[in-house]
């Protein structure tokens, strides 16, 4: 079973680790912009145990990270191995990336890791089968400010922005592919002196992009086993002053057509308190029937002689959460 | 392939920095987009067998010989414009001097550079 959560681990101290830190950081910006529960294990924070014990902890439905990876092995701030799993041995198996979405931005784990990944239950896996290489200009710092290595890292970035789109695993890596194929087209129309090195080295991370497991796997799909909990999180936005009202989180079936919802199971909060500006309420939720489920979520008043709720505001998305056996 | 086609093509290649790298191997010789251009509008020989072999200048891709790249690499590192690269899973920077000994070496690392080089004379298609 996963939550809502994203885990990123944004490595620092190692080779090349500043322009990871900072090329990343885009990434999870714009992850924050977007209201999801990101957890940032940055800098000396990204290392095995930390991202071990969050992934634990949070049980988080996408993980993405850079690292100095090899066909079997996936490493840390410290280059120290995360996951090391390959065809002939497999001492830290990812298990605990089991029903997961994993982004490994690193070098040829899609040569073994990767599959042993799928193997070992992850939902969908992208990686690259080759070394991933970029063109520098400068020793450092924020490669978008590095006009050769922006291309580089803003197409790997594409792949965790589509996904926070709401786009599958499938159209992500299209999405990357586009903007590693939009890039070497810029370098095509420049007199830049590093033009045709930049378009030689993005064709080769562009092909060396893989994606294994289930290409339809998103972030607005939760796929869990029946009987598993999880976390629903409605996020609110209030401009007026506190105010107390009911809440409703219901999963079952939405007719376009009719717009009616049909309930299949609910959970009801009643006198919840909702502060002035954003805030976060969240519901404990169990995957009570096998299917695939719509949500609606809503706050208004619930009468408990009728078992009926009046929405003040709601929202319904299709298609989020699978319950299999 | 038509002159203004290769005209506009050279173009290109001329203002990435690509016109005098070889591009094309033809029995046993090498054509840079300049050579191709001259051979072009002179409409001679050379250019008819170009136009034989390679009627639209797109080799596939088991078609680009070993030496042709490694040609290219030399070529770039006396003109200057191999950069220095990264990769994630190597301990250092690549410098051009690197990347030219390796891909002379035949390296399993040089081989990797040769390949990216096949994939970049696959982006310069006209």
């Amino acid at each position: 079973m996963t939550t809502g959560w994203i885990l990123d681990a944004r490595p620092l101290h190692c080779r090349y680790g500043e322009q990871m830190y900072y090329g990343l950081l885009h990434a999870v910006q714009y992850a924050q912009s977007k209201g999801y529960n990101i957890c940032d294990l940055a800098g000396s924070d990204a290392v095995k145990e930390k991202i071990y014990e969050k992934l634990d902890e949070l049980n988080p439905i996408f993980f993405f990270g850079m690292g100095h990876g090899n066909i079997d092995k996936f490493t840390d701030d410290k280059e120290w191995a995360v996951w090391w799993c390959g065809e002939k041995s497999c001492s830290l198996p990812p298990d605990n990336l089991r029903g997961r979405i994993v982004y490994l931005w690193s070098c040829l784990t899609a040569r073994q890791l990767g599959p042993k990944i799928i193997e070992h239950g992850g939902w969908s896996y992208a990686g690259f089968k080759e070394e991933w290489v970029w063109v520098p200009d400068r020793p450092g710092g924020d490669p978008y400010d590095d006009k050769y290595a922006k291309g580089f890292f803003e197409s790997g970035n594409e792949l965790i922005i589509a996904l926070l789109d709401k786009k599958t695993m499938q159209e992500a890596v299209q999405a990357s592919l586009d903007k590693y194929n939009e890039w070497i087209d810029y370098w095509k129309q420049s007199d830049d002196p590093g033009a045709s090195e930049c378009i030689k080295w993005l064709a080769w991370d562009r092909d060396a992009l893989t994606l294994l497991g289930d290409p339809f796997a998103s972030l607005m799909q939760l796929k869990i086993e029946q009987g598993a909990e999880f976390y629903t999180d409605v996020y609110l936005y209030n401009p007026n002053e506190e105010l107390e009202m009911d809440m409703i989180v219901a999963f079952g079936t939405y007719n376009k057509d009719t717009n009616v919802f049909t309930t299949v199971w609910k959970y009801v909060s009643q006198g919840v308190s909702i502060p002035h500006d954003m805030s976060t309420i969240r519901f404990t939720c169990t995957a009570e029937q096998k299917g695939t489920w719509d949500i609606y979520a809503a706050i208004g008043k619930y009468d408990q002689s009728t078992d009926s709720f009046t929405a003040t505001d709601f929202l319904i998305e299709e298609d989020v959460l699978i319950v299999t056996d | 392939m038509g002159l203004e086609k290769i005209r506009e093509w050279y173009r290109r290649m001329e203002r990435i920095g690509e016109a005098d790298i070889p591009f094309l191997e033809i029995d046993g010789t090498f054509y840079t987009p300049r050579d191709i251009l001259r051979h072009a509008e002179a409409n001679d020989i050379i250019w008819k067998r170009i136009l034989e072999v390679r009627p639209d200048l797109d080799p596939s891709p088991e078609e680009i010989s070993l030496e042709l790249l490694k040609e290219r690499i030399r070529r770039k590192y006396e003109q200057g414009k191999l950069l220095p690269i990264r990769m994630l899973g190597y301990p250092y920077e690549l410098t051009p001097e690197q990347q030219v000994a390796e891909v002379e070496m035949e390296s399993p690392l040089g081989m990797k550079i040769l390949e990216a080089e096949k994939k970049l004379l696959q982006e310069l298609q006209p």
